[in-house]
């Protein structure tokens, strides 16, 4: 590229392009319908589980305990990550799901217990 | 210029993506859309989408941003292509003092009759700084005929707004 038309650049570049309206604002930061839905889900689900826990409790002792592998995390900060951040709460859900909701298999589950009531 | 992996953008980044190469992605848009809001609608229309988190850019961002917005702009246009065009169309220059407005009208219009190729090509080299990379990646070119479309647009809108008693003496 010659002097010439590096000055024809840069006197084309003096003419400013018209600004586009302001950006939208973070339509990630709004919860969308199917997040509200999967954190009320969620929601619900931990709530079930842990009344479950607690109005079944003796029987359940007799299941056998699964280690914690993760720390646990409350139903409401679980909630809180399900608004912010879609992918996290996938994560953080595939790993509270085994230590946080009740057993739902073999004979002494909360279900089966349900079912002999 | 930046790339990004298979990975969601902070909105830091778009922000970014949008003060830089936003103004000229709408020049851009308004080079193939038949109304006025048609242009808008298409670059909201590609940052909305990434915004939401769902769509991720692979390569080249301002190749992607340019590939995208020209899908919108096209689809715009052939949902409008019944409609009558606005009698009153956006200006595509900022008439902000340091340029003269007259100038700006004859520069829009002899953008507007430049060749489709050469014409994104100038768009996107001179107002979104892209290298001839970034160019051929966006357009799905070579770089080398990138760069000749570059010349030649060039040389084209020297000629056009020469005829108009507009050179770059003049603007000084």
């Amino acid at each position: 590229m010659n002097d010439d038309e590096r000055k024809f650049e840069s006197y084309l570049r003096s003419f400013q392009p018209v600004q586009p309206p302001a950006l939208p604002q973070a339509a990630r930061g709004a919860m969308g319908p199917r997040r509200a839905a999967a954190a009320a889900v969620a929601a619900i689900l931990i709530g079930v589980a842990s009344w479950l826990a607690v109005r079944y409790a003796p029987i359940n002792s007799k299941a056998p305990t699964k280690p914690a592998s993760s720390p646990q995390i409350s139903a409401a900060a679980l909630t809180r990550i399900g608004l912010d951040d879609e992918h996290t709460f996938d994560v953080r859900m595939d790993k509270a799901a085994p230590v946080m909701l009740t057993c739902c298999r073999g004979p002494q589950s909360s279900l089966a217990a349900l079912a002999k009531e | 210029m930046s790339r990004w992996g298979e990975q969601p953008l902070t909105i830091d980044d778009i922000r970014w993506l949008y003060t830089r190469h936003g103004p000229a992605l709408l020049l851009y848009a308004r080079t193939y859309v038949t109304h006025a809001g048609g242009a808008e609608d298409a670059i909201q229309a590609v940052f909305l989408k990434l915004l939401s988190g769902k769509y991720f850019i692979t390569g080249n961002a301002a190749a992607y941003l340019y590939r995208s917005v020209k899908n919108e702009a096209m689809n715009d246009r052939r949902r409008r292509l019944r409609e009558m065009p606005l009698v009153e169309e956006a200006r595509w220059f900022r008439g902000d003092g340091q340029t003269d407005g007259a100038q700006a009208l004859m520069l829009e219009q002899a953008i507007k009759e430049l060749p489709d190729d050469q014409r994104d090509v100038v768009v996107m080299r001179v107002w979104s700084g892209m290298t001839f990379e970034e160019v051929a990646e966006a357009t799905g070119v070579s770089v080398n005929t990138a760069a000749s479309r570059y010349r030649y647009g060039l040389e084209r809108l020297r000629e056009k707004l020469g005829a108009r008693g507009i050179n770059k003496e003049e603007k000084r």
